[in-house]
C-alpha cells in the first residue's frame, strides 16, 4: 500500500510538472509585426525627425509600395533635399505636380532644389512661367527669383523689385547686398599694369600686395643697375645677361600685377557669394513652414 | 619483443617529427626607409621642348634644390610651377609666370598672408591663377589650415 503511495504520487508529480511547464511556458502573446506598414511609417517619422533622413526614404519607400501618400513622396524629396540630391529631390517633386495639395509647395521647391544646385537660369524661366494668381507661394519664388541675380553675372534688376518683395526685416540686409553687388570694389587689371609698367612694382601696390611691390621693384631696380654698370664697365656678355633677367622680371612684373589683380577680384565675389548664400541659409532660402510635415 | 617494437616505434616518431631539416640562415632586410621627396625626375618626350624643359629641371634637381633641401615656401615648388606654367600656357608666358613667382618667393617682407598652408604646411599657390584666365581661378579662404579650395566660376 506504502509503496504504491509513492508510486501514484510521483506520477502525479511527474503530470503535473509536465503540465504546468507547458501551460506557463506559453506565456507570451501574439508577436509583433515591427514590419507592418504602420509600424514602419511611425519609425520612418521618428528617423525623419532625427534627420536621418537616409534611412527614413527607405522606410517610406516602403510604405509606398503598399500606399499610396503625396506626404510621403514629399518628405522623400525634401529628405533627398536635405542631403543635397538635388535631381532626386527634384524628381520626387515633380511627381506632385498633380496633387491637390501639395503641387504648390512642390513648385516651390522645385524652384529652390533649381537654385541650390546653382541653376540660377532654370529658376528663372520657371518662375517668369509661372502665373502669381495661381501659386501660394509665389512670394517666395520671387525672393528666390530675384537673389539668382545676385549670385550669377547678368545685371541687376532695379531695386524697387527687392523692396517690393522682401519684408522690412530682410530689406535692409538684401539692400546691403544689392549696394556691395553693384559697386564690388573691383581693382582695374589695366590700370595695375600701366602702374607697374612705369614704376615696377607699383601695380602690386595698388591690389595691395605691398611686399611683392616692394620686392619687384628692388628686384628690376638692381638687376638694371647691374645691366648698366656692365655695360659702363664693356662687360657685355654680363650686361646682357643681366638686360635679358631685367627684361623678364620686367615682363613678370607687369603679368604678376595683373594677375594679382584678377585673383584680388574674384576674392570680392567669392567672399559675395559666400555671405550672400550664408544671408539666404539664415532665412532658410524663404522656404514656408512645412506643418503637415511634422504629422 | 614487445620491448624492441616500442623502443624502434619510439626512433620513428623521433626521427619523423624533425621534418624542418633545413637550417636557418640570415635574411638580408634593409629596415632603413627609402627616401622618397615627390619628385618625379623622367623626362617628358612629348616634344623637344618639354624634353629640354624637364631636363633643365633635373639638372636644376641634382644639382642644387635637392643638396639644398626642401627650403621652397610654396607648393608646388617654384621649379615645378615653371614647368607646369610652361605646359599649360607657352614658353614666353611660363617665363613671366615663373619670373612672377620668384618675385614672390623673394618678397623680404613676409607678406604672404594671403596664400592658404596646406597639409604640409607649404604655401598653396596653383597655377591656374596666374594664367590670365579668370574661370581657371582657384580662390583659396586663408585662416584656416588645410587646402580645401573652392573654384570661383
Amino acid at each position: 500500500m506504502k509503496v504504491n503511495t509513492i508510486k501514484y504520487f510521483t506520477v502525479f508529480q511527474i503530470i503535473f510538472v509536465l503540465l504546468n511547464s507547458n501551460l506557463i511556458g506559453q506565456t507570451t502573446a501574439a508577436p509583433t509585426n515591427y514590419f507592418s506598414i504602420r509600424n514602419r511609417l511611425k519609425f520612418g517619422n521618428d528617423l525623419f525627425s532625427q534627420k536621418d533622413y537616409l534611412r527614413a526614404i527607405d522606410e517610406y519607400q516602403a510604405v509606398l509600395k503598399k500606399m499610396r501618400s503625396d506626404t510621403l513622396l514629399f518628405k522623400i524629396g525634401y529628405s533627398y533635399e536635405q542631403m543635397k540630391c538635388f535631381p532626386k529631390a527634384n524628381s520626387f517633386y515633380q511627381k506632385l505636380l498633380n496633387s491637390k495639395s501639395l503641387s504648390e509647395i512642390a513648385k516651390f521647391e522645385i524652384l529652390k532644389t533649381n537654385f541650390l544646385e546653382g541653376n540660377y537660369g532654370k529658376v528663372k524661366t520657371l518662375h517668369i512661367s509661372q502665373d502669381s494668381s495661381d501659386n501660394a507661394y509665389y512670394p517666395n519664388e520671387a525672393k528666390l527669383f530675384y537673389s539668382t541675380y545676385m549670385l550669377d553675372q547678368n545685371e541687376l534688376p532695379d531695386s524697387s523689385n527687392y523692396k517690393l518683395w522682401f519684408n522690412e526685416a530682410t530689406q535692409s540686409e538684401v539692400m546691403k547686398f544689392y549696394r556691395r553687388k553693384i559697386n564690388p570694389g573691383y581693382k582695374s587689371e589695366t590700370l595695375a599694369a600701366v602702374l607697374s609698367t612705369v614704376v615696377p612694382g607699383l601695380g602690386k601696390i595698388y591690389v595691395g600686395e605691398t611686399g611683392d611691390g616692394i620686392t619687384a621693384f628692388l628686384f628690376n631696380s638692381i638687376l638694371g643697375f647691374l645691366a648698366y654698370d656692365n655695360f659702363r664697365a664693356h662687360h657685355k656678355l654680363r650686361a646682357w645677361i643681366f638686360t635679358g633677367l631685367t627684361a623678364l622680371f620686367y615682363g613678370g612684373n607687369i603679368y604678376g600685377s595683373i594677375s594679382a589683380a584678377q585673383i584680388y577680384n574674384a576674392g570680392i565675389r567669392f567672399n559675395f557669394d559666400k555671405d550672400f548664400k550664408v544671408f539666404l541659409n539664415n532665412h532658410n532660402y524663404f522656404s514656408p513652414k512645412y506643418y503637415f510635415m511634422n504629422k | 619483443m614487445k620491448k624492441v617494437i616500442i623502443i624502434a616505434l619510439l626512433f620513428y616518431f623521433n626521427i619523423n617529427a624533425q621534418t624542418d631539416r633545413h637550417k636557418w640562415q640570415p635574411v638580408n632586410k634593409v629596415y632603413q626607409l627609402k627616401q622618397d621627396n615627390g619628385r618625379d625626375y623622367s623626362l617628358d618626350k612629348h616634344s623637344a621642348g618639354s624634353f629640354l624643359l624637364t631636363g633643365i629641371r633635373d639638372i636644376y634637381w641634382l644639382t642644387f634644390s635637392d643638396l639644398d633641401g626642401d627650403n621652397c615656401p610654396f607648393h608646388p615648388t617654384c621649379s615645378t610651377f615653371f614647368v607646369k606654367s610652361v605646359k599649360k600656357t607657352n614658353i614666353v608666358q611660363g617665363a613671366l609666370m615663373f619670373a612672377d613667382r620668384f618675385t614672390r618667393d623673394s618678397n623680404l617682407f613676409k607678406g604672404k598672408d594671403h596664400y592658404k598652408r596646406d597639409e604640409t604646411g607649404k604655401l598653396y599657390d596653383p597655377v591656374n591663377n596666374y594664367t590670365l584666365n579668370e574661370k581657371q581661378i582657384i580662390y583659396i579662404e586663408t585662416g584656416s589650415k588645410g587646402k580645401s579650395v573652392h573654384e570661383v566660376k
